[in-house]
């Protein structure tokens, strides 16, 4: 019991310190949205703003055909070759993070790359060699979009501060929390209250997939290819930059696990009151 | 609830009152009441068992059956 309550304080007291962060990020962003014109004044900055677009899920795909690239961090050249091309050893220069800078010069992208294919050899204790097989790179991250279409953007901006959510969330359970510090017991309002989170997150999930779905007819592909002598080169680099579902599967069946428990506390509820009654 | 509770015509009988029964049979008198009303889901044989010695009388003097 006293153990519950310590937990119970120390979410109670989590729970109002990620609010207050919350609010003041979301109080922060909106405030950039509603009074200023651009989205930097001085040094400070946000990352979504109407005059330069907002984020939204893409899959970057990148190709490097008939390519083995090896990183050797222990390496003074520190370069990435081409093993192909054995005769003429010249560092090509689309590595990541060229690869990098040349996506944001298109539109601006924070990419999270995650290799899907490589292997690390641990040769000493302090360094470690990365061979990267890589012909075929995806990588998931956020691309900001921007419309003159009013509705378009509208629906962008939408998504955006559908994170809103987080702070209803939030705000929910502070109250179950100062509840349960009071009272660890089955209640009706807690067995309400978990329902609607587990709604809220439902719902959250929902609206985000079908904003994604209809921006997604308007924002296909953007597809970056390769020039040789100023000539289409097939068998070069090339990204593809795709929109990207952003459904996760693990929050959606938290969404449903929670309803759930919100049903077991309201048949809780029910056994506590005929406990009560019982003389 | 179709299980009636006497206990008010018994008290009667016995110028006892629910306060008195109450401090006899050791529970509150907010219970007492809650039993009296017919407002109870339940009654455990330990309480049922405490009544009738303190009144004694049979449970079913206490608790009658009326069809709805």
């Amino acid at each position: 019991m006293k153990y519950n309550k310590a937990l119970l304080s120390f979410l109670y007291y989590f729970s109002i310190i990620a609010f207050v962060f919350a609010l003041a990020m979301t109080i922060y962003v909106v405030s950039f949205e509603t009074f200023s014109k651009s989205s930097q004044v001085g040094n400070f900055q946000s990352s979504n703003h109407h005059s330069v677009g907002y984020n939204f899920p893409i899959t970057i795909q990148t190709s490097i055909p008939d390519s083995v690239i090896t990183n050797l961090s222990n390496d003074s050249q520190n370069s990435y070759r081409n093993y192909k091309d054995q005769q003429n050893l010249q560092p090509i220069s689309a590595d990541k993070k060229d690869l990098k800078n040349k996506i944001t010069n298109e539109i601006t992208v924070w990419p999270k790359l995650e290799e899907n294919f490589y292997q690390i050899t641990k040769e000493l204790k302090n360094s470690f060699t990365i061979t990267y097989t890589a012909n075929n790179l995806s990588s998931k991250g956020y691309a900001r979009l921007n419309s003159n279409i009013f509705w378009i953007k509208f629906l962008l901006a939408l998504r955006t501060y559908l994170a809103i959510v987080v702070l209803v969330i939030l705000l929910i359970m502070i109250q179950i929390f100062k509840k349960l510090r009071i009272d660890l017991n089955f209640s009706k309002s807690l067995a309400i209250k978990t329902r609607v989170i587990g709604f809220i997150i439902l719902g959250y999930q929902f609206i985000n997939t079908s904003l994604i779905l209809i921006i997604s007819k308007y924002f296909t592909v953007i597809r970056v290819d390769s020039l040789l002598n100023n000539v289409f080169f097939d068998r070069g680099l090339y990204i593809n930059i795709t929109p990207r579902l952003d459904f996760n599967l693990s929050i959606f069946i938290l969404g449903l696990s929670i309803i759930i428990i919100g049903f077991l506390f309201n048949q809780g509820e029910v056994l506590k009151q005929e406990n009560d009654l019982t003389i | 609830m179709s299980i009636v509770v006497n206990l008010n015509t018994v008290l009667a009988e016995r110028n006892l009152k629910s306060k008195e029964l109450a401090e006899m049979i050791g529970i509150t008198e907010a219970n007492l009441s809650i039993l009296k009303s017919g407002k109870a889901k339940a009654i455990r044989f330990s309480t049922l068992e405490a009544i009738c010695k303190a009144l004694d009388c049979q449970p079913a003097d206490i608790l009658a059956y009326e069809k709805e």
